[in-house]
């Protein structure tokens, strides 16, 4: 189950206007595989240690590459795969 | 459900809503390998009035999520039905409310109590919910804000089945409800009327509407595609957005 911060981000990117997914169930490669199916163009990692930070790790579908960013700055980070 | 013999003998049932039809293309169509997946829908059914008789046809507006056996579900499902009334836009007073059904596994032996106690009460009861508590009373008979009728107020709440476990599920239910800022009252009187649901049901009401006040209801529905011959598939369900126009 994702656990709270997930669904209150999640929840928060949408009424931004974003499409999002949350992943229910599985490790982390089927949670990307899976999003890759549905097409996204991007993933947000919650991990403890980062969220601990204030922090996510966001990576693109496209390329693979992810980079930690801040919370207060995902929304801008976001941006562009709108 | 309202069922009558047309003309030529056959017997018609409106369908009451949509979620029953979902669950059958999930099955038909071989879908049940790619879950988990969402619905959504406008498509006609009967709506019938408090007093079991139909009213005008609505073409109510459903989401089903099927797949997702987290509580974590449900919650998705009534945020939903948040943004949705949200994204309308209007200032009417709405309230939301919640109520936990428990297992499914539990509902048989919930029946016979409810019958049990619904027969000691024949006489208070009007001659058509008489003749359905035998079959499926739970939600004709005790369902309703404010006061019950009377003669419902001793009847046992689908609540008192509650198993620790569909406690669990449910205090996961409301807590994510409240993580995500979404206010809700929990009824314990709220039931969806169909056999199938479990766990999680839920209405948002808007005042202005008078008794039919339920914009969007829905519930979680776990055993429904497996009871109807497809893999057991856990799935929530469905804001019905029901009458025409939404405060």
């Amino acid at each position: 189950m994702p656990p709270a911060p997930a669904a209150a981000l999640a929840e928060e990117l949408r009424r931004g206007g974003l499409p999002v997914e949350l992943g229910f169930s599985g490790n982390l490669g089927k949670r990307l595989k899976r999003a890759n199916k549905l097409n996204a163009a991007a993933a947000v990692l919650l991990g403890d240690d980062e969220l601990a930070q204030g922090a996510v790790t966001l990576r693109d579908l496209d390329s693979g590459a992810q980079e930690v960013v801040p919370l207060s700055a995902l929304t801008e980070r976001l941006a562009r795969y709108r | 459900m309202y069922t009558f013999t047309d003309r030529g003998d056959e017997q018609i049932t409106l369908r009451p809503e949509n979620t029953a039809g979902v669950a059958r293309a999930l099955i038909s169509g071989g879908l049940a390998r790619n879950l988990p997946l969402k619905f959504f829908y406008s498509a006609p059914c009967s709506a019938t009035s408090g007093r079991r008789r139909p009213v005008a046809p609505v073409s109510p507006d459903g989401i089903e999520l099927l797949g997702i056996a987290q509580p974590q579900g449900d919650v998705e499902i009534i945020a939903t039905g948040a943004a949705v009334l949200r994204a309308l836009g209007s200032s009417s007073a709405r309230s939301s409310s919640s109520n936990t059904l428990a297992t499914a596994k539990a509902a048989p032996a919930y029946r016979r109590v409810l019958v049990e106690y619904l027969a000691d009460h024949r006489g208070a009861l009007s001659a058509t919910a008489g003749s359905a508590s035998s079959a499926i009373p739970c939600a004709s008979s005790i369902r309703g804000r404010g006061r019950p009728p009377h003669h419902c107020r001793g009847a046992v709440l689908r609540r008192s089945i509650s198993t620790r476990r569909a406690a669990t599920f449910f205090a996961a239910v409301t807590a994510g409800l409240t993580t995500l800022g979404l206010a809700y009252r929990l009824n314990p009187r709220l039931v969806r009327g169909l056999d199938y649901y479990c766990h999680t049901c839920f209405e948002f009401t808007c005042a202005e509407l008078g008794a039919q006040n339920t914009i969007i209801a829905g519930g979680r529905y776990d055993g429904l595609v497996e009871q109807m011959g497809g893999p057991a598939t856990p799935a929530s369900a469905g804001p019905a957005a029901s009458s025409g126009s939404p405060c």
